[in-house]
């Protein structure tokens, strides 16, 4: 046994947070965009009041979704690469909170530069958007609490390594 | 029945009137802003991915024994620790 400090979780979470992100992404564009129809990515320019504008907005969707498919596409990639390296742990806790804290700042920075400095949606459109948006943005902060804390749980952990180099952790 | 060959004939490739105009909507002069509005956050996700991986492996490098323990195989950190004094 070894201690997982002393191993290298760098391109472990680089890609888990990647991956988080980019599904994170599928989750607000699925959730919102498409079953509970609350918002699309020009909304607040475009109100989907008619065909036309509805049309505008998917498209711009699609765009939107297209690059939450590439940031997932590159999570995957990097992930397969970390993974094939000696030094990097298989950790669990690590991956999953790294994967939490890419939910949550894709929700931050969605919340912040989508939502607030542009204004090109809001997450409900209708009504008192300032407060879901705020409430958006909260949820996003306690998602990177979360996977923060399970990020840094796991360097007090242990990890076992097996004579083949592959490298888990034992708090998982 | 018109609503839904109305919805058919508005895609953005669609050679409707309506098709039309929802082509020159999208591909109009707030083109290049919209692009660049629904593409802001994502240099940022790249940042913060690359830039959390890079302090945690910044992290593991600074602390001391590093390089021994990863060299080592699980026999050989048997044999040292039987050799270090308690």
């Amino acid at each position: 046994m070894t201690s997982i400090s002393g191993q290298d979780r760098g391109p472990l979470i680089a890609a888990s947070i990647l991956l988080g992100i980019g599904l994170g992404g599928f989750v607000d564009g699925i959730v919102f965009h498409q079953i509970f129809q609350l918002h699309n990515m020009l909304s607040a320019k475009y109100p989907v009041t008619s065909l036309l504008n509805a049309e505008v907005n998917m498209f711009w969707d699609g765009v939107f979704h297209a690059m939450t498919w590439l940031t997932t596409l590159l999570g995957l990639v990097m992930l397969w690469r970390a993974l094939g390296r000696k030094e990097v742990p298989h950790c669990t806790r690590t991956f999953a909170g790294s994967m939490v804290l890419g939910w949550g700042a894709f929700n931050l920075v969605e919340g912040l530069i989508d939502h607030q400095l542009l204004g090109i949606h809001h997450v409900v459109e209708n009504g008192n958007h300032l407060l879901w948006d705020l409430t958006f943005i909260a949820c996003s902060v306690l998602l990177i609490a979360i996977g923060w804390a399970l990020i840094r749980s796991n360097e007090r952990g242990n990890v076992r390594v097996s004579p083949g180099g592959m490298r888990r952790a034992r708090s998982m | 029945m018109l609503s839904i060959q109305a919805s058919v004939m508005a895609c953005p490739v669609c050679h409707s009137e309506l098709g039309e105009q929802v082509r020159s909507t999208i591909f109009g002069a707030d083109f290049g802003i919209h692009l660049l509005a629904i593409l802001t956050p994502f240099p940022f996700f790249a940042a913060i991915a690359i830039g959390l991986g890079n302090i945690f492996s910044r992290r593991a490098s600074r602390e001391p024994g590093r390089a021994d323990r990863d060299e080592r195989a699980p026999s050989a950190a048997a044999t040292t620790q039987k050799e270090q004094p308690t």
